[in-house]
């Protein structure tokens, strides 16, 4: 396999290079030239040699020719602060020509720091096609070659390049490549500057409809840390005689002083909304594809409309366990949406994990979003334990299960989820 | 992809490769049709899924040409010849889509059109523009190159340079690009001149080796199947059709040459020579050796030669040939004809009469018998009572021990140990094929001291319903002796005459369709070399299906009713616009130097905030006189006009000073 790699690597080196560097007439040309030459092997033949010499002679004239010159552009970007996987992002490059004279007719594309580690939607490849797909996916989006408007001398010029992130995650620029035709119009001379960058890829979302379930607030044991008291919340509901026990910053200073004993405020407990969003990250054995499919489908359901009492523990087990929570101020959605971008599968962490996480988890439920990557008996002990503790449970299955999912659990796949996540409430 | 050249550049090139191939009577049309498309006012409305079955019906013209070129290559190889005339052929098969391009409301396919897998796609890629001037000029530019004649780069240099200059990067004065582009055009004549002498030089160094590629039919040596293991097959083509007098009620054998020597398997003719022949007549008559006395009959047999040569296959007794249109002939003195410079398909008449004998008499070689056979074929001359007898009844025993005691068979299996893979046959098997018979009767007939010789050709006997002709395939290729009898020589088969049984039980069951695509091949051979068969007349069915389906397409294009006349810009795009001759463009081409072009969609106003020129009064006015003229439906007055060219011309004074 790994000369076959090798192979696929070559050719790709090669067309991409060819690609940067021929202008539309120098690669017509070329194939002219490519042709000519397997009719003009024969010289007494026809003339066609005579055309491959021809052509032959103005490239290497061209080749020289995209020698000279110096080059006085330097750029930077200027980036968001996000992308989103399959939407073209639109962003400004700031060009400042350094030179005496304009520069015309350039091109500039972006050259990526390839992110070897990250799981390819598809492990297995056996076509340049499929090679080719899973090294852009690696990559994070496609390096087209983007026109840049005419640069006057020593002036600053925007121009705008367009991107289309192919996966989520960091995308890591490294440099920025200009291309510059020589006189003949053949051939560009490539030019790196070498300007690193990065980019955070959300996850591809749907819309969802807004979360309503019928199962209301949920009292939180020990309360919610710096949640804002909206609702039922840790209100203050009266004055009572010191107890033995009481913290000292709930006494109440002033009728302490008036009535010359301690009296303490008293707070109601806190019933909050709390939804949670379950994502099965325990792929053994499932394409990566799958898990791909259901982070896009948690980001479309963290994203979704829950009303502003609501908060939303995003729970999945990735190098250990994790809740993350949103809403009440406590975060923002961006955040779950940055986490979720990160997101790995395990491989290392027993499923019981997850069902740990949510024991802790699953009193403070009003109801649960799962995303799960499969059906079996432990998803379905997982369930159950939801249900014992009466939190109303949505679950969707992404990709096809091993065995025929309960009544009222959801399947999606990649090209469905989209149709399932919009009628996901009913 | 959406490079156009300039005006002119496409019709030149396009009377360069007509001049070149001769077809410039078909390129000047051709030419006008392109360069007057911007010309005429009328444009077809086609749709999308039009311009894809345009590059579908250009994929049909494509299929043909191949079909065609590859039917004359079976005809008459190499394929590269052919291969060359399909890139002569290559503007004459872009021209339809280039057409319809240039004439038709979208101006440019896309990418998509090209590929059915990307006709549906959403990707990018199927949806890039794609005009095919430039690789139609290219394409132009190649097909001129595929005929030998001289001076090609005196036109083809001036054409590309003329596309290079015109297609020149803006930042580049044209000066530059010219020099380069004749650099070019200087440096390519004395290397494309060294390149075809380095070719020579190498031709001379390696002629030898060249040579040891080329060895075809040889009329000097036959290598029989002798000794070989396993099953003779061949294939059901048909190679040749013959048409006979009636009351000439067949089988023919049609011999195409005759050997003289065995050794190890093989049939060779020593001692031979090529006489050239001379055409008589209208020049496709050829005379072999003068009229006998007696009476004649005549065969018409219809051949493929393979590059334009080969050997003819001709009945015993033949003596004149009619119709047959080769540039040489040559007959060597064992009888075998030789055609060279000939067209793909020879259609001749065989005149042949029993005492016409075109074969040498018998010499000493006629007699010979292999040494390593010899003992064995000495011994079964003499308890066949071959030895001493006249030559008739040697003959008759000959046909009479051959066919008496072996069988047909196409089952070869390996010689016997010790023994030859004739003594094989002789003492063993007794089982063999017609080379097997032909050799053993020679060899045995020669060991009883009759002179004979073996003799290679075909049996003719199957008839064609559906040709309506006697048809020999290559299974029906044939061996025989032949044996010197009453001062002449006949032909003595004494192969079983079942053996055509055999061969025709390898039959497989698509043979009738093989048989009907043979036909066909054979009608159009005959429609390709119809000046060699003189056969005319059959190219009108072509003419008019071709007529046709002009026809067809013409009234489908016609009965749309598509034809329109657009306008051939955007109202408010072109050089009549509104305010298209605002003097306030000076000013923003004054700002565009300085801080570069207001880019493609940003509004006038937009722009000249974020270029910080919004905070001159002057400017403010100008550019809002400038939007009214260009934007208001009641437009600028005259007087406004009047101002605003004043305005701009102090603005552009004031820069000026400034500078």
């Amino acid at each position: 396999m790994r000369p076959l790699l090798r192979l696929y690597r070559g050719v790709h080196r090669l067309s991409h290079g060819l690609r940067q560097r021929l202008t539309p007439s120098g690669g017509w040309l070329l194939g002219a030239w490519v042709i000519a030459g397997a009719f003009g092997v024969n010289t007494r033949v026809g003339m066609t040699y005579q055309l491959f010499v021809l052509l032959a002679v103005a490239f290497a004239v061209a080749l020289l020719a995209s020698r000279f010159g110096r080059w006085p552009v330097t750029a930077r970007r200027a980036l968001p602060r996000y992308a989103t996987v399959g939407q073209a992002l639109r962003y400004r490059l700031h060009l400042h020509n350094h030179g005496a004279t304009a520069q015309r007719d350039l091109v500039v594309s972006d050259e990526w720091r390839e992110a070897p580690l990250f799981p390819a939607p598809s492990a297995r490849f056996s076509t340049y096609r499929q090679w080719r797909r899973q090294a852009a996916w690696a990559r994070g989006a496609n390096g087209a070659m983007h026109p840049v408007p005419d640069l006057p001398p020593d002036a600053v010029t925007e121009a705008e390049l367009t991107l289309t992130p192919l996966r989520r995650g960091w995308l890591e620029f490294a440099a920025l490549r200009f291309g510059r035709p020589e006189p003949l119009g053949l051939l560009r001379r490539l030019f790196r500057q070498p300007l690193a960058d990065r980019l955070l890829a959300l996850p591809r979302r749907y819309p969802v409809p807004p979360l309503r379930f019928h199962d209301g607030r949920r009292y939180q044991r020990g309360g919610v840390n710096l949640a804002q008291p909206v609702g039922e919340a840790d209100e203050f509901v009266g004055l009572r005689d010191y107890r033995p026990g009481d913290p000292p910053r709930r006494i109440h200073w002033r009728s302490f002083a008036k009535r010359g004993e301690p009296v303490v405020k008293e707070f109601q407990d806190e019933f909050f909304v709390r939804y949670g969003l379950l994502l099965d990250s325990f792929t053994a054995g499932a394409d990566p594809l799958r898990f791909e499919t259901a982070v896009s489908a948690a980001a479309s359901v963290a994203t979704a409309e829950r009303g502003p009492e609501a908060l939303l523990d995003l729970l999945f087990v990735g190098e250990r366990a994790y809740c993350f929570t949103a809403g009440r101020g406590l975060g923002q959605t961006a955040q779950l949406l940055e986490i979720l971008a990160c997101v790995t599968p395990d491989r290392t962490q027993p499923f019981s994990t997850l069902l740990a996480l949510l024991a802790d988890h699953a009193a403070g439920l009003s109801a649960c979003v799962c995303i799960l990557l499969d059906w079996d008996a432990e998803r379905r002990q997982l369930l159950n334990l939801l249900r014992g503790q009466g939190v109303e449970t949505m679950a969707l299955v992404v990709g096809p299960p091993s065995m025929p999912p309960e009544p009222g659990i959801r399947v999606a796949t990649a090209d469905t989820l989209a149709a399932e996540l919009a009628r996901l409430m009913p | 992809m959406t490079l156009t050249p300039p005006p002119g550049l496409l019709a030149a090139t396009l009377l360069f490769w007509g001049w070149r191939i001769g077809l410039w009577p078909l390129a000047l049309p051709m030419a006008l049709v392109l360069e007057l498309a911007p010309r005429v006012g009328w444009r077809w409305a086609l749709e999308d899924r039009e311009l894809a079955r345009a590059i579908d019906l250009s994929t049909l013209l494509w299929v043909g040409a191949l079909i065609l070129l590859f039917t004359r290559y079976l005809n008459q190889p190499p394929l590269a010849t052919h291969l060359y005339t399909l890139v002569g052929w290559l503007p004459l098969l872009l021209f339809p889509p280039l057409a319809l391009q240039r004439y038709s409301t979208a101006g440019a396919f896309r990418v998509g059109h090209l590929f059915h897998s990307l006709r549906r796609s959403d990707r990018e890629l199927a949806r890039q523009p794609l005009k095919l001037d430039t690789p139609y000029l290219i394409a132009c530019l190649l097909a001129a190159s595929v005929t030998p004649q001289a001076n090609y780069l005196s036109g083809a240099s001036p054409l590309l340079l003329w596309m290079l200059a015109a297609t020149r990067p803006r930042r580049y004065r044209w000066p530059l690009t010219a020099t380069l582009a004749i650099a070019v055009g200087l440096a390519a004549f004395p290397l494309g001149l060294g390149l075809h002498r380095l070719q020579l030089t190498l031709e001379d160094h390696f002629t030898e080796w060249f040579e040891g590629w080329f060895i075809e039919v040889d009329p000097y040596r036959s290598r029989t199947a002798l000794g070989d293991i396993g099953e003779l097959k061949q294939s059901g083509r048909v190679v040749l059709r013959l048409k006979a007098a009636p009351g000439d009620p067949g089988p023919w054998l049609l011999r195409d040459a005759s050997y003289n020597s065995y050794f190890d398997g093989a049939w060779q003719a020593r001692n031979t020579r090529f006489t050239r022949l001379d055409p008589a007549g209208d020049g496709r008559e050829w005379i072999l050796i003068a009229r006998p006395d007696g009476p004649s009959r005549r065969l018409a047999i219809a051949l493929e030669l393979r590059r334009g040569a080969g050997m003819l296959p001709l009945p015993a007794g033949a003596w004149r040939l009619e119709r047959l249109a080769v540039g040489e002939l040559q007959l060597n003195n064992l009888g075998a004809l030789e055609a060279r410079e000939g067209p793909g398909l020879v259609e001749y008449q065989v005149s042949h009469a029993p005492a016409a004998e075109r074969d040498a008499p018998p010499a000493e070689l006629d007699l010979a018998v292999p040494r390593r056979e010899q003992a064995t074929l000495q011994r079964l001359a003499l308890e066949l009572g071959l030895v001493g007898a006249a030559p008739a009844t040697a003959v008759a025993k000959v046909r009479a021990f051959l066919l008496g005691q072996f069988r047909y068979s196409l089952d070869l299996s390996a010689p016997a140990e010790g023994l030859t893979a004739l003594e094989t046959f002789l003492l063993r098997t007794h089982a063999g094929h017609c080379e097997y018979f032909a050799s053993a009767a020679v060899l045995l007939l020669r060991a009883a001291g009759v002179p004979a010789r073996y003799a290679t050709g075909f049996s003719v006997s199957e008839y064609s319903p559906l040709e309506g002709t006697y048809i020999a395939r290559r299974r029906h290729a044939h061996a025989w002796a032949l044996v010197w009898l009453d001062g002449r020589w006949q032909d003595f088969d004494a192969t079983p005459p079942d053996w055509t049984g055999f061969e025709d039980a390898q039959m497989p069951w698509w043979q009738g369709l093989g048989d009907l695509w043979s036909w066909l091949n054979h009608r159009f051979s005959r429609w390709r070399w119809r000046e060699a068969t003189a056969d005319d007349g059959d190219n009108r069915g072509w003419w008019g299906l071709a007529g046709l389906l002009a026809a067809i397409l013409s009234w489908r294009l016609l009965r749309r009713r598509r034809i329109c006349r657009p306008p051939l810009g955007l109202k408010g795009s072109g050089p009549d616009r509104p305010g298209a001759t605002s003097p306030f463009y000076r000013v923003m081409d004054t700002l565009a130097t300085r801080v570069g072009a207001r880019p493609p969609g940003e509004p006038l106003e937009t722009w000249l905030r974020r270029i910080g020129a919004w905070n001159a009064p002057d400017l403010v006015e100008m550019a809002r006189w400038h939007q009214r003229w260009r934007f208001d439906p009641a437009g600028l007055g005259k007087e406004e006009q009047q101002r605003l060219a004043e305005s701009v011309a102090v603005w552009l004074a004031t820069q000026d000073a400034s500078r």
